[in-house]
């Protein structure tokens, strides 16, 4: 057992940067003219939200991250801050696929129109909520010395003792809010849509770089 | 009506020529920075350290990703 625990965080940190960024896609091909069925998107995101929602709710339940000498608030706060929110998202990503697939079933069957806004807004509007959360998980991680890895941690551990790393992950739990918060009201604004489009891809692009790192380290870490 | 996407306010009707321009110029981006970016991690690699190396091949993976992100949203499945 490595000495912080069962770290399969990894790979939820790389569900959580695809995501966003297959989001972004999926926006612009949900929206494209005379498209073809939305259905494997749907069935993709599906899958994902899945993905975070088991492990997210093994985290948030078991807490399986320990604490790491040495290292501040590392790593049992962790089961908070990656649990719960992959937990919250993650059954939200599961249902609004089903929701999108049923959708797309029922209205094509009766020959009306299907609008995709329709269906994921108010999913959306609950993801706001969660995107509040993540503001505060930013604000109190740097305020009560998050994100602060061991230094014998590969990659990462380059950077300890710099705080580089906790604004590094401040900004990628800020960004996913801002996306969250802001996506609701997309449909209505063509700045906020925009700001909830580059927020998307800033936090995917955060998320799946330290998620890169972190399959690196945490092999390297694991003394077993 | 708007010619705005509801979801991310960009144009929703690119037009062909402009997504294919966009799309091969993305994609040759994409190879320069896999190409470039495996060289520099084999030096970083090889005078510094494999911590440095692999930091820097995670960039290069995550940029290429993205480069590739915004090809596919910008082409859209179009044929």
């Amino acid at each position: 057992m490595p000495a912080q625990g069962v770290t399969y965080n990894t790979t939820m940190a790389l569900v959580a940067g695809a995501v966003p960024l297959l989001l972004l896609v999926f926006a612009r091909v949900a929206q494209r003219p005379g498209r073809a069925t939305i259905e494997g998107w749907a069935w993709m995101f599906g899958a994902l939200g899945l993905y975070l929602f088991i492990t997210g709710t093994h985290m948030t339940l078991t807490w399986p991250l320990q604490h790491v000498d040495g290292a501040s608030h590392c790593c049992a706060v962790d089961n908070i801050t990656f649990g719960e929110p992959a937990m919250y998202f993650g059954v939200l990503l599961l249902f609004g696929a089903f929701a999108l697939v049923r959708a797309e079933r029922a209205l094509l069957d009766r020959g009306i129109p299907f609008d995709v806004v329709a269906v994921v807004r108010p999913f959306l509007y609950a993801g706001a909520f969660g995107g509040l959360g993540l503001f505060m998980i930013a604000v109190s991680g740097l305020q009560f010395g998050m994100w602060r890895p061991p230094p014998d941690e590969p990659i990462a551990g380059m950077l300890a003792g710099t705080g580089l790393e906790p604004i590094y992950i401040a900004f990628a739990y800020g960004f996913t809010g801002l996306a969250a918060v802001t996506a609701p009201f997309a449909p209505e604004g063509r700045v906020v849509a925009r700001i909830a489009a580059v927020s998307l891809f800033v936090a995917g692009m955060l998320w799946l770089f330290v998620a890169l790192t972190v399959f690196y380290g945490h092999i390297g870490f694991t003394d077993v | 009506m708007s010619n705005w996407n509801p979801f991310d306010g960009f144009p929703s009707d690119v037009g062909d020529q402009d997504a294919a321009r966009w799309g091969a110029g993305l994609a040759k981006l994409a190879l320069v920075v896999v190409v470039l970016g495996l060289v520099v991690t084999a030096v970083a690699w090889a005078v510094f350290s494999a911590e440095l190396g692999a930091g820097i091949l995670s960039g290069v993976f995550a940029g290429t990703a993205g480069a590739l992100v915004i090809r596919q949203a910008i082409l859209a499945e179009r044929e």
